[in-house]
């Protein structure tokens, strides 16, 4: 049997340097092609990072990214860049107004991560931003409902993900951390994820975050994908118990350690989350990896919570006997399964 | 423009008394803030409060000068609500991480944990988690309500964020919510009562999380008890309740209105539900309508929200002397230069709003305001036209009579 894949949600810290590269070219003393050097660089240090601690499916790290709506917004045609708002604590980001038709005109990420996969022979995820998300953090002048915004975004991201696929990639993740927080809009992330993963020959992952998943289960089931990455640390997997209830049918990634902590959790705590997930999941359908992006830690904190989630793997894997081949690309039968229809 | 200088309502009286007694000016409707205000600088200029928090953090720069850095960005927050027209004025909340933050951290009893999103926003704060029954020790607002008050001649209201929602959005850990929430209740009377010790003329208690008791019994009832137990003993300041994020309608009026507050805030573009609230807000009381949209860089149109204040007006005899206008929640969610354009209107609307009827109002009014009415209800409206119709809007003053109340939300069943 193989399983319990080690991967990241998809963003790590950038470097200091980086962090200075991006004032100073903000401030138009750096040119984009120093600039776009820099991150090259910071994405190649993070991919040898991942080869060298053996994490399965690796990320490019998001090193060319500021917020995830924001960057995709600013590629698409029909949206301006707003003023600064906050999030939280220090951190803040230019939230993105829809003022006509949202539409694809060019692929955003492709060479992005065609760079992080010549650099390694292990797979890279396509990362992308998720409609409902972009819609949802975006403030919208144009259209007359949520839905139609939404839809033009998935028809967007639909392509950027054919076109991710196309080019090799075998594992595409479309985060949609704003899913968890309206669930009587549950139905119209599933909608527009539809539209995403249509006759997409690729793992389809989505990641949500940050959100009352008690509630939101079973109904998250019903988003159209292969895998559901959530974090269960930063809720004392809590969700496990749910998942006596209702079975959770689909590949799961799960989050093992808290990414707004700087504490660096030990690897018995780690194992001792795994094993508790593998009381109701099969090993062959889980993904371990952190709850969230680890952009917000230090280079070292983020690199020792990856490090502690590998080792924690690799005596489970021992333990156990599980192996590390990853399963074959594309749509999986989880993809079609949602919720159970009760009555 | 001598309404600027005085708060509306009810409020307005209690704070003269406070002042002195001095006479109220008369029916004037007033504008004010939720609460929170963007503390991010106009385009253009430098955003000093955020790296003096990275100098901070890194320990470049001690607590004092941070904190002289956030008293700048008070001052420039309270200068643009007084150039907006607005009174009562708030802090903006910029010294506040989160609304849960600040009262967790300084009363005793609490950890700060992991961050959770706020209600179905793009931000976030950090989940208290109790580990004893919450105990109150010291001030936590005054100093800032005082701050924030030195810099203005108007009047200056502090926000508090409520026990049920503080209790609502904790872990409750090993005390369990409902003793959380009555010991948190007890533990804000005390900060109520040092704010009205202190001289804050308006204390506004916010309970967000009142959109989530529905028709739960249980919930109901907490939530009376934890009101009561918080304004117990409050005087001499104005008390108002301030729901948003969602309307609480489903809590009913004899759970929103059973506690001895002053006036009520309530969130009108999350959904038409809180219409419901305010219809049957006891017509002694005061209700600021929180009819300008603050999730959306959309502009609002500005004879809405006049629509909106003098139909609050028409409700239960209330009188424009007991109503207001505010955001629909904090503007912290919008950039700063499309939050001033909102507060800008506030204050604009306000000043419309305490016009008589009469030539001035229907110049100042887009004629094609006629339709008002029937675009907030969906409604073709018959008969009428022009700018006479649109000043007739402003000639709601009495609740009993006039065609607003004859085609508003009159009942539960129009309100839903």
């Amino acid at each position: 049997m193989n399983g319990l894949w080690t991967t990241s949600v998809g963003s790590f810290p950038k470097p200091p340097e980086l962090l200075r590269a991006r004032t100073e070219h903000a401030a138009g003393r750096l040119s984009d092609e120093q600039l776009a050097a820099l991150e090259r660089a910071a994405t190649e240090r993070w991919i040898r990072f991942q080869e060298s601690i053996g994490v399965d499916v690796l990320v490019d790290g998001e090193m060319y990214r500021g917020d995830m709506a924001t960057y995709f917004a600013e590629e698409l045609a029909g949206f301006e860049i707003g003023g600064l708002v906050r999030s939280y604590g220090n951190r803040y980001y230019r939230k993105p107004i829809a003022t006509g038709e949202v539409s694809r005109t060019h692929p955003i990420t492709v060479d992005a991560w065609r760079f992080a996969q010549s650099l390694t022979d292990r797979p890279v995820k396509g990362m992308l931003t998720g409609p409902y998300t972009i819609a949802d953090w975006s403030f919208d002048e144009h259209y007359d409902s949520r839905r139609a915004f939404v839809l033009d975004l998935a028809r967007a991201i639909h392509e950027e993900a054919l076109d991710l696929a196309a080019a090799g990639a075998r594992f595409i993740q479309v985060d949609e951390p704003a899913a968890s927080a309206r669930m009587d809009e549950l139905p119209l992330v599933a909608e527009a994820m539809a539209i995403v993963g249509d006759g997409l020959e690729a793992h389809l992952v989505t990641h949500i975050c940050y959100g009352d998943f008690a509630q939101a289960y079973p109904g998250l089931l019903d988003i159209p994908v292969d895998q559901v990455d959530l974090e269960l640390s930063n809720s004392g997997f809590e969700l496990l118990e749910r998942f006596r209830q209702v079975p959770f049918p689909k590949a799961i990634g799960l989050g093992v350690v808290d990414v707004h902590s700087h504490r660096v959790e030990t690897v018995d705590e780690v194992v001792a989350g795994i094993e508790r997930a593998l009381d109701v999941l099969p090993a062959e359908r889980v993904f371990v990896d952190p709850d969230c992006g680890l952009k917000t830690r230090t280079v070292e904190e983020a690199e020792a919570k990856m490090r502690v989630i590998v080792e924690a793997v690799r005596r489970v894997r021992e333990a156990r006997g599980i192996g590390d081949a990853l399963p074959p690309a594309g749509p999986t039968p989880g993809r079609r399964l949602g919720a159970p229809v009760v009555g | 423009m001598r309404y600027h200088r005085r708060p509306g309502p009810h409020v307005r009286s209690d704070v003269e008394e406070r002042r002195g007694g001095q006479p109220a000016l008369g029916a004037l409707m007033f504008a004010t803030l939720v609460g929170a205000y963007p503390r991010t600088p106009l385009p253009g200029r430098p955003f000093r409060l955020r790296a003096a928090y990275g100098q901070l953090e890194r320990g470049e720069t001690d607590a004092a000068a941070f904190r002289a850095v956030q008293d700048e960005v008070v001052r420039e927050v309270v200068a643009e609500q007084e150039a907006a027209g607005l009174e009562p004025l708030t802090d903006g909340q910029v010294r506040w991480e989160d609304a849960q933050t600040p009262f967790a951290r300084a009363l005793d009893g609490f950890e700060i944990t992991g961050l959770l999103r706020y209600f179905d926003t793009n931000t976030y704060y950090r989940q208290p988690r109790a580990v004893a029954e919450p105990r109150w020790t010291r001030p936590i607002t005054v100093d800032d309500w005082r701050f924030a008050s030195s810099c203005t001649e108007r009047a200056v209201k502090q926000c508090v964020t409520g026990p049920y929602t503080l209790a609502r959005l904790s872990d409750p850990g090993e005390v369990g919510r409902e003793r959380l929430t009555l010991a948190l209740a007890e533990a804000l009377n005390q900060e109520l009562r040092a704010l009205a010790g202190a001289g804050c003329p308006l204390v506004q208690v916010d309970e967000n999380a009142a959109i989530l008791i529905g028709d739960d019994e249980a919930e109901r009832r907490l939530f009376r008890d934890a009101q009561r137990r918080l304004l117990d003993g409050v005087t001499g300041t104005h008390r108002s309740l301030a729901i948003t994020m969602g309307s609480a309608h489903e809590a009913g009026p004899e759970t929103i209105f059973d506690a001895p507050y002053d006036s009520y805030l309530f969130d009108l573009c999350a959904g038409p539900d809180a219409w419901y609230l305010i219809a049957q807000a006891p017509g002694e009381r005061g209700v600021i309508a929180g009819a300008v949209d603050a999730r959306t860089t959309r502009p609002d149109t500005k004879e809405v929200v006049l629509w909106a204040a003098l139909y609050a007006a028409s409700t239960q005899g209330r009188g424009k002397e007991r109503v207001g206008l505010s955001p629909s929640t904090g503007l912290e969610y919008l950039p700063r230069d499309r939050a001033r354009a909102k507060i800008e209107l506030l204050g604009e609307t306000a000043r419309l709003a305490a016009l008589p009827a009469g030539e001035e109002l229907a110049r100042q009014l887009d004629p094609r305001a006629l339709g008002i009415r029937a675009a907030a209800f969906g409604r073709a409206m018959g008969g009428g036209g022009g700018a006479g119709q649109a000043a007739g809007i402003a000639t709601v003053e009495s609740p009993a009579e006039g065609p607003v109340e004859a085609s508003g939300p009159a009942s539960e069943e129009d309100a839903r």
